[in-house]
């Protein structure tokens, strides 16, 4: 049996390529033409956009105020009733800070010293009595260190540190 | 009789190196201590000048009393002196500041000033601080018109205890320095 082979001359065969060759670059000719030109719609979408940019109205930005943490509620009291200018001033604060506050009995303790491993601790107390020591001696607050707080949201242990 | 000379050495060993380690307390909790007393003395200052002062009502001068009297010892008393005698008076100190709360004048004015060490804490065998405190005072009482009626000043020594206590907080124990004023003692009056 014979293979019947297709014989195709040089000759034959690059006309053949060239006509495909040809027909390809026809048609993307064609598809470029479909496209507009950038130049064209640059300036209509620009002027789009910036209808719709002037559409959109102003919003109103509002910046929160910072809220003052608990602990920096309660360092302001102490301060207010160390600097009051009158028993019935301090007594004010005193009011307003025991309502942080789950009982005046809650315990208070105060840092003297820290070595990094065991705190020394001055004569514990409690915040009633350490609001009414700050009116009574004037003196510097001690820093608010640690907040226990109850189920309710409050307090029910200090540490303080001098 | 060498196993008894060896305990013994041990046993002195042992009690020394003890007694060290109390006396060689961190001199950065040591000066905590201090101010800490000193700050104690500085509160009494206070507390004597609001009981003192005529316009305190009633019951924060209680409040205040109580405050001032935690600060001392049990037993403790305050020394009471006046340029119009020579002796001078002890009143066990709750005493003390009810006289003071009763003077019969108008205005009445308490300072102390000057408040320092004049005998640094130093730890006893059983741990405990003791040191001395010295102050002065400025006494002046006035008549309603502000008439000055007596006025004196007095150097007083107050003795500091400092005690390392313990006490029980929210079911855990709290471990806390103890300062107690004892006596306090004049040792010189002048106008």
């Amino acid at each position: 049996m014979t293979k019947h082979i297709l014989n195709i001359s040089p000759a034959t065969f690059v006309i053949l390529v060239a006509l495909i060759v040809g027909a390809s670059s026809c048609k993307s000719r064609k598809n470029m033409a479909q496209i507009t030109p950038i130049k064209e719609v640059e300036p209509a979408f620009v002027a789009e956009v910036l209808e719709e940019i002037e559409e959109v109205p102003e919003v109103e930005v509002r910046v929160p105020k910072k809220i003052a943490s608990k602990e920096q509620q309660l360092n302001n009291y102490f301060k207010a009733i160390s600097d009051a200018s009158s028993t019935g001033a301090a007594n004010t604060s005193i009011s307003e800070a025991l309502t942080m506050f789950n009982n005046p009995d809650a315990p208070v303790l105060v840092v003297i010293y820290n070595d990094g491993a065991n705190p020394d601790y001055d004569e514990p107390t409690t915040i009633g009595k350490y609001l009414d020591y700050l009116k009574d001696t004037k003196s510097q607050p001690a820093e608010v260190e640690e907040v226990v707080y109850d189920a309710n949201g409050r307090i029910k242990e200090l540490v303080l540190k001098k | 009789m060498h196993l008894i000379k060896y305990t013994l050495l041990s046993l002195a060993l042992m009690l020394s190196v003890s007694t060290f380690a109390q006396n060689n307390i961190d001199p950065r909790r040591k000066q905590a201590i201090d101010s800490l007393a000193l700050e104690k003395v500085k509160d009494l200052s206070k507390y004597i000048s609001i009981i003192g002062k005529k316009d305190t009502q009633f019951s924060e001068a209680q409040r205040v009393m109580d405050r001032a009297e935690e600060l001392f010892a049990e037993g403790s008393e305050m020394g009471v002196s006046s340029l119009n005698k020579e002796e001078v008076s002890y009143y066990k100190v709750r005493e003390y500041f009810e006289r003071l709360m009763a003077l019969n004048y108008d205005k009445v004015k308490i300072q102390w000033y000057d408040i320092h060490y004049v005998s640094d804490l130093e730890q006893q065998p059983d741990g405990t601080f003791v040191g001395v405190i010295t102050v002065y005072q400025r006494f002046e009482g006035s008549s309603k018109d502000g008439a000055l009626e007596y006025k004196d000043t007095t150097k007083k020594d107050i003795t500091i205890f400092v005690k390392r206590k313990e006490t029980q907080i929210a079911g855990r124990i709290i471990e806390f320095w103890d300062v107690m004023l004892g006596d306090i003692r004049v040792t010189e009056t002048s106008a």
